[in-house]
C-alpha cells in the first residue's frame, strides 16, 4: 500500500477493467476513422445527456465541499455548461438533432448512480465517482489522439478532453482524492475504490452502449 | 380517472410482462427453483433497505402533517416486511444482512433514492407506486384460486392480504395528492416498472 497513492491504487484495483474502459473498441473506431457515424451520434446523444445531469451532480458535490474545495469544482461548472455548447454546436455541424431524444438504459443509471451518490453518501465517495469519470474521459482522449491516423470528424471532442486544462483538472482532483484518502478510516477507503469500481463499470457500459447503440426495450415488447 | 390508475393502465403491457415471467409464474405453481428465489429474496431485502430510506426523504421533506405520518407510517410498513424477510431469509438460507446488490437491483435502488433526494414528494409517491401497486395486483392474481399448498404459500399470502392493499392505496393516494399527470411522473413510473420486470429477469438468470 505504502509508496503507491490512492488514486494510482484504484485503477489498479480494477484492472484490467481499466484499460479495456481506456482503449475500447469504440475508440479504437474513433483513432481510426473507421466509426459508424450512427455509433458516434448515439454516443454524442447520450453523453450530452450524461453532461447535463453533471451540472446538478456537482451542485450537491460543492453543497457537501469543505469551502477550500469549492473554487475549483465550481469553475468545473462553468466548463460543464460550456462543453454542453460544444455538444450543441458539434450536433449541429454533423447533422445530429438533439431534440426529441432521451437517456437510453445505461446513460439513465449512470446518471442516476451519481446522483443517488452524491445525496445520499458521504462527500469522499461522490468525489472519487467524479475522479474516476474524470480521469476515465482524460485517459481515453488522450489514448484517441496519441493513435489517431489524422485529423477526425471528432477532433473537437478529442482536443477538448486531452488539452492541458483538463489534464491540470484531473491532476487537481487526483490530488485532492488522495488528501480525501489520507484523512479516511479503512471502511472508508474501501467504499472510495467501490465507488471508482461502479463508476468505470458504467464508463465501460457507455462505450458498449454507443457501439451497440443500445436502446430502451419498449419495441420489443408486445 | 385517477393519476395512478391512470399510471398503472398505461403499463399494462409490463404488468402482463411481470405475471407472465417465468419467475412469477414458478411462484404460482410452487416450480420456482430455490436458489433463483434465495437470489430474490436477499436482492428483495437490500431493495427494501432503500425503499424505507426512500419513504423516509419523502417524510423529512413533506409538505404538511398529513403526508409526513404517511410515509412515516409506509416506512414502518417496509420495517415490518423485512421482518418477514428475516424469517425467509433463515428459511431459504440467505443472510440478509451481507447481501451484494446485483446490477439491476442497484439500477432500481439508485433510481429511487436518487428521485427521493432531487424531486418533490409527489414524484417520488409515483416512482415508488409500481413496486406496491404490482405486488398488490401479482398476490391477488395468483391467489385467484386460493392460496395454494406449496413453498412460496408465504409470499402469495403476504401480498394478496388485504393489508398490502391498504399499504399500496394509501401511497397511491400520496401520489395522486402530491403530484400531476407531468412527463416526468410518467417517465419515473415506467422506469420503475421497468426496473420491476428486470429485477424478476435478474432472479431468473440465477443458476
Amino acid at each position: 500500500m505504502m509508496g503507491q497513492s490512492f488514486h494510482q491504487q484504484v485503477v489498479e484495483a480494477v484492472q484490467p477493467l481499466w484499460d479495456h474502459t481506456c482503449t475500447h473498441p469504440f475508440l479504437v473506431a474513433v483513432a481510426e476513422g473507421t466509426l459508424p457515424d450512427a455509433a458516434f451520434a448515439t454516443w454524442l446523444v447520450q453523453d450530452y445527456f450524461y453532461v447535463r445531469e453533471l451540472v446538478p451532480f456537482m451542485g450537491i458535490l460543492i453543497a457537501k465541499a469543505p469551502p477550500e474545495w469549492r473554487p475549483p469544482l465550481a469553475e468545473a461548472v462553468v466548463v460543464f455548461n460550456r462543453e454542453l455548447d460544444l455538444f450543441r454546436r458539434q450536433a449541429g455541424a454533423l447533422g445530429i438533432s438533439l431534440d426529441g431524444q432521451e437517456m437510453g438504459p445505461t446513460c439513465h443509471a449512470y446518471v442516476q448512480f451519481m446522483l443517488a451518490t452524491a445525496y445520499a453518501r458521504p462527500f469522499a465517495e461522490a468525489f472519487t465517482v467524479h475522479y474516476a469519470a474524470e480521469r476515465a474521459y482524460l485517459d481515453a482522449w488522450t489514448w484517441v489522439r496519441d493513435h489517431q491516423r489524422g485529423p477526425s470528424r471528432w477532433q473537437a471532442f478529442i482536443d477538448h478532453w486531452s488539452s492541458d486544462s483538463f489534464r491540470t483538472y484531473v491532476t487537481w482532483l487526483a490530488e485532492t482524492l488522495d488528501a480525501l484518502a489520507n484523512r479516511a478510516s479503512s471502511a472508508e477507503r474501501n467504499a472510495m475504490e467501490h465507488a471508482f469500481r461502479m463508476t468505470v463499470r458504467y464508463e465501460y457500459l457507455f462505450w458498449e452502449m454507443a457501439l451497440t447503440r443500445q436502446m430502451w426495450p419498449d419495441a420489443t415488447l408486445k | 380517472m385517477t393519476l395512478s390508475k391512470t399510471l398503472w393502465q398505461a403499463n399494462q403491457d409490463l404488468a402482463h410482462a411481470c405475471l407472465e415471467h417465468p419467475f412469477v409464474q414458478g411462484i404460482k405453481d410452487g416450480s420456482l427453483s430455490r436458489a433463483k428465489f434465495a437470489y430474490y429474496v436477499g436482492q428483495d431485502a437490500f431493495f427494501l433497505e432503500a425503499f424505507a430510506r426512500a419513504y423516509s426523504i419523502a417524510a423529512a421533506k413533506a409538505p404538511d402533517w398529513d403526508a409526513f405520518r404517511a410515509f412515516h407510517e409506509l416506512a414502518g410498513g417496509v420495517l415490518e416486511e423485512l421482518r418477514l424477510h428475516e424469517s425467509y431469509a433463515t428459511t431459504w438460507g440467505v443472510d440478509i444482512r451481507t447481501v451484494q446488490p446485483g446490477a439491476a437491483t442497484r439500477r432500481y435502488t439508485d433510481f429511487l433514492l436518487a428521485t427521493a433526494w432531487q424531486h418533490d414528494v409527489g414524484v417520488t409517491a409515483v416512482a415508488m407506486s409500481p413496486c406496491m401497486r404490482l405486488y398488490a395486483w401479482l398476490g391477488q392474481e395468483l391467489a385467484r384460486d386460493g392460496i395454494p399448498d406449496h413453498a412460496y404459500a408465504d409470499w402469495i399470502r403476504t401480498y394478496s392480504s388485504e393489508e398490502f392493499e391498504a399499504l399500496a392505496r394509501r401511497l397511491e393516494d400520496l401520489a395522486d395528492r402530491y403530484a400531476g399527470n407531468t412527463p416526468l411522473a410518467q417517465q419515473v413510473y415506467r422506469y420503475a416498472m421497468v426496473c420491476e420486470r428486470d429485477f424478476f429477469q435478474a432472479a431468473w438468470e440465477v443458476t
